[in-house]
C-alpha cells in the first residue's frame, strides 16, 4: 500500500517537472499539456475519492507555488476534480477508455473555464472568444492527447505491477 | 465481457470522503486567504516546496533543451542559410547606418553631458539567469529562472534579454524566481516614445500575446509626431521599471476612444518564443532614485 502511494507521489513530481520544463519546449500553439490533471483523474478513478483528493490537492499546490499569485487556487480545483472523479471508481472497467476520457474532458473544461472566470472575467477581461480559441482549445486537445499514454501507463501499474502484490482480484463476470 | 475490479479487503481505517473533502477545502480556502493577506506564508511555501523542486527543473530543462536542440539542428540548417544571406545584406546596410550614427554619437555625448543623463541601462549591473520552466497557460505570461535570493535576486528587479525588456521578478525563492513578462495580461508599464518623450501606458493583452504583440494606450501625441517603428522605452515615471529600457517598436497607431489620446500595438524587441536565457538587472528602481537625488546635489 505504501509502495503504491510512493510511486504515485514520485509520478506526480516527475509529471510536474516534465510539464513545466520539458513540454515548454514542445508547445503546440503555445500550449502545454496538463499532465497533472490527467494523473489526478486516473488516480481518483482507480483508487477512489480519498486518494484522488489528496493527490489533487498536492498537484494543485505544486502549480500554485510556482505559477500562481496566491496559493490554494489550483489546489482547490484539482482537489475537487479528484473528489468528483473518485465517485466513478466503481464504474471503472479495465482497458476501457470511455469513462476516463469523458471525465478528463469534463474536468479539464471546467478547470479552464473557472480559470478564465477568476483570472480574467473578474478583472474585466471579456475576450472569451480569444481565450477559448487560442488558449483553451490547444491546451484542451493537447491534454486529451497526452492523457491516452498516461492512461495505459496507469493501467499497467495498477493491474500488472500492483495486482500481483495485493488483494486486487480481476473477476470475469 | 470486460473484467471488473473488486477490492476484497478494505483498509483498516478509511476516512469518509466528505470529511476529507471538507478538510482540504478549508485548507485551500484558508491558504488562499492567508497568502492574500500575508506574504510570509507564501514565502514559506516558495522556499520549501519550490526550493526542493527547482534543482530538478533546472537539470531536466537543460537536458531537454540540448536534446531538442540536437534533434532540430539538421532541420534548421537550410533555414539558417537563408537567414545568413538576409543577415549579410542587413550587415551592409547597418555598417552604412553605423557610420552615420557615429557622427551623431558625438553630438549625443555633448547633449548628455549637458543633461547629466549618463546612466543608460547598459551601465546597470546585471546577472545572467537560465529559464528552467514556463507557465503552462500558453501565453508566455511568466517563467521560472534558476537564480533566487541566494544569488542576490530581489522582488521587482527588472529582467531584460537581447537588449529589450522581458519583465520583472514577481516571486523569489531561495534558488529560483518567477518573472512576469510584459505579455502578461495584468502587466502595465509607464513608458514613453523615445524621440518625442510622449508618455503612455504599455499593457499586455491576452488577445495579442499569442502573436507576440503588446498594446499601449493614453499616448498624448498632440502634434502627430509619433509614427510606426518609433522606439518605446520605459519612462522615468514608472515606480517598478528603471528608465530608458527599450520595450519595442510601435506597430500601429489608432485614435483612442476619447479622441484625445492614442492607442495601438507594440512589437516587443524580445522574442519570447525562443527565450532561454535572460539578464536580471540587480539595481532596483528605488535605489536608482536615490542615486539621482545624490547626483543632483
Amino acid at each position: 500500500m505504501i509502495q503504491k502511494r510512493i510511486i504515485a507521489a514520485v509520478l506526480l513530481l516527475v509529471l510536474f517537472v516534465l510539464q513545466s520544463s520539458v513540454f515548454c519546449h514542445l508547445t503546440i500553439n503555445g500550449a502545454t499539456p496538463d499532465l497533472l490533471i490527467s494523473l489526478v483523474v486516473l488516480i481518483a478513478l482507480f483508487r477512489g475519492s480519498n486518494e484522488g483528493m489528496t493527490y489533487g490537492f498536492f498537484a494543485g499546490l505544486l502549480l500554485d507555488v510556482f505559477f500562481s499569485s496566491f496559493i490554494g487556487f489550483n489546489a482547490l480545483h484539482y482537489m475537487f476534480v479528484g473528489f468528483l472523479c473518485g465517485l466513478f471508481k466503481d464504474y471503472t472497467i479495465a482497458f476501457d477508455l470511455r469513462i476516463p476520457a469523458l471525465l478528463i474532458v469534463v474536468s479539464k473544461f471546467i478547470v479552464l473555464l473557472s480559470t478564465y472566470v477568476f483570472k480574467f472575467l473578474l478583472f474585466g477581461r471579456f475576450a472569451f472568444g480569444t481565450y477559448f480559441v487560442n488558449i483553451m482549445l490547444p491546451e484542451f486537445f493537447y491534454t486529451i492527447g497526452m492523457f491516452i499514454p498516461l492512461f495505459f501507463l496507469m493501467m499497467f501499474l495498477e493491474y500488472k505491477v500492483f495486482a500481483k502484490k495485493e488483494d486486487v482480484t480481476v473477476e470475469r463476470p | 465481457m470486460s473484467p471488473r475490479i473488486k477490492q476484497t479487503k478494505t483498509e483498516k481505517f478509511l476516512m469518509p470522503s466528505k470529511y476529507l473533502l471538507l478538510i482540504y477545502t478549508t485548507v485551500s480556502v484558508g491558504l488562499m486567504l492567508l497568502t492574500f493577506f500575508n506574504s510570509g506564508v507564501e514565502q514559506f511555501f516558495k522556499n520549501t516546496i519550490g526550493g526542493a523542486i527547482a534543482p530538478f527543473q533546472k537539470g531536466v530543462s537543460f537536458a531537454a533543451e540540448s536534446i531538442i536542440d540536437k534533434a532540430t539542428r539538421v532541420a534548421t540548417i537550410k533555414e539558417l542559410r537563408e537567414e545568413n544571406k538576409a543577415l549579410q545584406d542587413k550587415i551592409d546596410s547597418l555598417t552604412e547606418e553605423n557610420t552615420l550614427l557615429l557622427e551623431e554619437q558625438f553630438e549625443l555625448a555633448d547633449l548628455r553631458a549637458l543633461y547629466e543623463l549618463d546612466n543608460t541601462y547598459s551601465n546597470y549591473e546585471k546577472t545572467g539567469a537560465r529559464i528552467i520552466a514556463w507557465d503552462s497557460n500558453g501565453f508566455y505570461s511568466s517563467f521560472i529562472v534558476d537564480k533566487g535570493t541566494d544569488n542576490g535576486i530581489l522582488m521587482d528587479m527588472n529582467v531584460i534579454a537581447g537588449g529589450g525588456l522581458v519583465g520583472r521578478i514577481t516571486d523569489v525563492g531561495k534558488n529560483w524566481a518567477r518573472v512576469t513578462t510584459i505579455l502578461d495580461d495584468n502587466s502595465k508599464i509607464s513608458s514613453m516614445v523615445l524621440h518625442t518623450q510622449d508618455h503612455m501606458i504599455t499593457c499586455g493583452d491576452l488577445k495579442l500575446s499569442q502573436s507576440g504583440y503588446i498594446t499601449y494606450e493614453q499616448l498624448g501625441d498632440k502634434d502627430n509626431l509619433v509614427k510606426q517603428g518609433d522606439k518605446v522605452v520605459t519612462s522615468y515615471v514608472s515606480d517598478k521599471y528603471l528608465p530608458g529600457i527599450l520595450i519595442g517598436y510601435i506597430a500601429d497607431i489608432r485614435m483612442g476612444d476619447n479622441n484625445l489620446t492614442k492607442s495601438g500595438s507594440i512589437t516587443p524587441v524580445v522574442d519570447f518564443r525562443n527565450l532561454t536565457q535572460v539578464l536580471i538587472i540587480t539595481q532596483l528602481r528605488e535605489d536608482y532614485e536615490d542615486l539621482d537625488i545624490n547626483t543632483d546635489r
